[in-house]
């Protein structure tokens, strides 16, 4: 009975989600006579300009990582430990909405304010752009992470004469630590794979993997590399997720 | 110390919504140019109202949504009832991969899927290309509201309720609002979803977000492509998904509470 | 849990007693149908109910955390037994006011409230209306008073008892705390890692613990090392604290000499800590008495009690 419940779901979701990235898999180990390849993968690293996209939008992602956690840390800091529930509550629901709003309209809100002050498409205007997106995906672990600690931990250790160096080093960083590493592995994975922000904001700067997977697939017909990539974000991606469990796990969350 | 943290993070919360806030000045802008303010005017939600491309983009963002929300709580309703409060990891790690993969990866690989199959693009892939990353998204959104309350039903069980009584008098009354609330948010991301719609499309069929990406691409060739006619098309997407998006976050935030 | 059987008496309360995890929770949900044992009978005036299902049962439970239906109002939570037995609404009225009355709550007052607004004292008089209007055959209570506060609890448990002497249902109650088991119970059955350690009326077992276990479960035991007569090698028995004497006057069967160490103050009674040969051993003494004694911390003292009173002599090995 209980088992006959869980069939829609998955049904559905074998159909429309494993099916389509088993075929992803197979697409990228296939040529375009359909005979088993690596050529797809070799292809990545040694064609220069794959692999130049590669590099650039991984120094992009280090980037975006860099600057949200310099921006979302002290936030998290604050609502994790300092706010009083109202405060909390609020600041709460103002970091988390922008997750549920689509990236095509922020990347847009995002170029009203820049052309307002002036900042066309180009390099700086994207990374503003990925940046303004992605901070929510900082703050919210560094928060978690956080919220973590015990209530009175700063009292305590103010009480018992630490200085602020003392309390930031020693009783906050510990704790944020989990936070910041999960955090900046999804702001790296997001960013990294990003395309709507590039293209709309990034101008001739704008052409990162993501970007780069949607000229393969969509305007140049070359699904072999297109799935290559596509797998190889994929894995990374669910790497990271099964790291960050583990290492959430150990938190209790 | 304090004093210093709490006024940066008030600012960094306003700037979160500055650009929106830009965004809904410039829809009243009389410039078609999104670089000053030369005056109030409606002229652009006056020609939004005259926009036939955009009312048709409107009603299959919205004929999609409606669909893809409908379809995958249902089927994420059932699923999270079978499970009820127990631990299911293996089920669990099925069901998430859709929600952490990157959306452009799922993107390409329903793609091709549907150009291997000979599939029609149109609203049917757009609908089940959304409800692919819906249904796993409802399903977290359920366990966490909850559909399952075994004490409630245990004890409605002792008071002489069948199963299906219990069903229809305790777990559907207390479900409820997270069933809405799970509605409403996979409403809005099928509503506003815009690169697994770029992907799952054919030739004639579009939605708004991708009526608005076609028109960003060549902006001011014609008076629709403007920059802020386009961002008067965008304003009631951006109330749409803020009140959506808000609503969803209180009542889920209170549930974790409980 | 295995092995146990339980004979509960028609008519009574019986408390099941043990710590947290020992499977009275469980043995209550096997009672009530809701739990399904992997072996084993459940027999109700000797029919098998073992396959019949909760709602078929006619018993009233009330839920550790209470369980009442939050999107109902009081009227609601109690009338829900009437209606989904088909009762008319009419008789529903009147059904749910006496019950009501019964437990101590004014239906003008409280029919339209809803649950989030009432204390916890109040909330559970309305968990025990619902299970009691649909007059089941027995009364399930599963640690209902863990969440008040002493006053509260002992009320209740006061009115507990009142309404199953005049019900005269047939209860069971479990609990971990010895306290609400010796103000409530007719019987008292003393689980222990999903065993039955003792089962009996409340003063039997209290008298005469079959172990050291049911003996430190229920009451207060000091334990002492002993040698035994006829036995090889040591045990341990138990002595009650308000069962030794502190300077008796008579002739006792077990005399030790010892120092106070400390004295708690208990309200009525006095509790001395006195240390004996390397063991402290704890003595209640009623108030008036202790201020005859005259001791202090630091007194010398002599402890007495009659070999009749050791108990759960039968733990030697």
């Amino acid at each position: 009975m209980r088992g006959l419940l869980l069939l829609p779901f998955l049904t559905f979701l074998g159909i429309f989600f494993y099916l389509p990235f088993t075929l992803l898999v197979y697409y990228s180990f296939t040529d375009r006579e359909g005979r088993f390849t690596f050529e797809n993968y070799i292809e990545i690293f040694r064609n220069p300009s794959y692999l130049d996209t590669v590099a650039y939008s991984l120094l992009v992602s280090l980037l975006v990582i860099a600057l949200t956690l310099v921006a979302a840390l002290p936030a998290a800091v604050y609502v994790a430990v300092f706010a009083n529930s109202w405060e909390r509550a609020v600041l709460l629901v103002a970091f988390i909405t922008p997750f549920w709003i689509d990236f095509l309209i922020r990347a847009w809100a995002m170029k009203n304010i820049l052309y307002f002050f002036d900042i066309r498409e180009g390099f700086l205007a994207m990374i503003l752009g990925l940046v303004y997106d992605f901070l929510p995906y900082m703050f919210l672990p560094i928060y978690l992470a956080l919220s973590r600690a015990p209530e009175n931990m700063i009292s305590a250790a103010r009480v018992l004469g630490a200085g602020w160096w003392t309390v930031i080093s020693q009783v906050l960083l510990p704790y944020a630590l989990p936070g910041i590493f999960a955090g900046a592995v999804l702001v790296g994975l997001l960013s990294f794979a990003e395309f709507v922000i590039p293209s709309l904001l990034g101008g001739t700067s704008g052409f990162t993997v993501g970007a780069l997977v949607y000229t393969l697939i969509l305007k140049g017909d070359q699904w072999g590399v297109g799935s290559a990539l596509s797998v190889l974000v994929t894995l990374l991606t669910l790497a990271a997720v099964i790291l960050l469990g583990r290492q959430i796990k150990g938190g209790g969350a | 110390m304090r004093g210093l943290l709490r006024a940066y993070t008030f600012v960094l919360m306003a700037l979160l919504y500055l650009p929106v806030a830009f965004m809904i000045v410039n829809s009243f802008n009389e410039d078609p140019f999104m670089e000053g303010f030369r005056g109030p005017s409606l002229r652009w939600f006056e020609l939004a109202l005259r926009d036939v491309q955009a009312a048709v983009g409107y009603f299959n963002s919205f004929t999609v949504a409606l669909a893809s929300g409908l379809l995958s709580v249902s089927l994420a309703f059932l699923a999270a009832y079978a499970v009820g409060n127990r631990r299911v990891t293996l089920f669990d790690a099925l069901a998430y991969p859709p929600i952490v993969i990157p959306e452009i990866a799922e993107a390409v690989a329903l793609f091709m899927m549907f150009h291997t199959v000979g599939a029609e693009m149109g609203w049917l892939t757009v609908m089940i290309g959304h409800t692919a990353f819906n249904v796993a998204f409802a399903y977290v959104t359920l366990r966490a509201t909850g559909v399952r309350f075994e004490n409630l039903e245990n004890a409605a069980r002792t008071l002489g309720a069948g199963g299906l009584r219990t069903f229809k008098d305790v777990v559907l009354p207390l479900a409820f609002p997270g069933v809405v609330v799970a509605i409403a948010i996979t409403f809005l991301l099928s509503f506003t979803n815009f690169i697994k719609t770029l992907f799952t499309t054919g030739p004639g069929f579009y939605t708004l977000p991708l009526l608005i990406w076609n028109r960003a691409k060549r902006p001011g060739v014609e008076e629709f492509t403007y920059p802020n006619a386009l961002n008067a098309l965008f304003v009631p997407l951006v109330l749409i998904s803020l009140s959506i998006a808000i609503a969803y976050t209180v009542y889920v935030m209170s549930k974790r509470k409980e | 849990m295995r092995g146990v059987s339980l004979v509960v008496r028609r008519g009574r309360i019986t408390v099941v007693l043990g710590p947290s995890g020992c499977g009275k929770t469980t043995l209550l949900k096997i009672i009530a149908g809701l739990v399904e044992p992997d072996e084993g009978k459940v027999l109700f005036d000797g029919k098998d109910y073992t396959r019949v299902p909760p709602e078929k049962r006619g018993i009233g439970m009330v839920f550790q955390d209470l369980a009442l239906f939050p999107h109902m109002s009081v009227y609601d939570n109690v009338a829900f037994g009437l209606r989904v037995r088909g009762v008319k609404e009419e008789e529903v009225r009147s059904r749910v006011r006496e019950a009501l009355e019964l437990v101590g709550l004014d239906p003008t007052m409280y029919a339209s409230r809803k649950i989030e607004e009432l204390s916890g004292g109040e909330q559970q008089r309305v968990a025990l209306a619902r299970s009691l209007v649909i007059e089941p055959n027995v009364l399930l209570l599963d640690e209902p008073m863990a969440h008040l506060d002493y006053k509260i609890k002992q009320r209740l448990l006061g009115e507990i008892r009142r309404l199953q002497r005049l019900l005269g249902i047939t209860t069971v109650y479990v609990t971990h705390d010895q306290a609400e088991a010796m103000s409530i119970a007719d019987e008292v059955v003393v689980m222990s890692n999903g065993v039955v350690l003792q089962h009996g009326p409340q003063r039997e077992v209290y008298e005469r613990p079959l172990s050291l276990d049911v003996a430190s479960f229920f009451g207060e035991a000091n334990l002492l090392e002993a040698k035994f007569a006829g036995i090889e090698g040591e045990g341990l028995v138990a002595i009650r604290p308000e069962d030794i004497e502190i300077n008796p006057e008579e002739e006792l069967d077990v005399v030790y000499e010892g120092v106070v160490e400390d004295l708690v103050f208990q309200g009525p009674l006095i509790r001395v800590d006195v240390r004996v040969n390397g063991n402290q051993l704890k003595v209640l003494v009623g108030r008036r008495e202790f201020y005859k004694l005259g001791v202090g911390v630091g007194s010398k003292v002599r402890l007495g009690w009659k070999i009749s009173d050791v108990k759960g002599a039968k733990a030697a090995r």
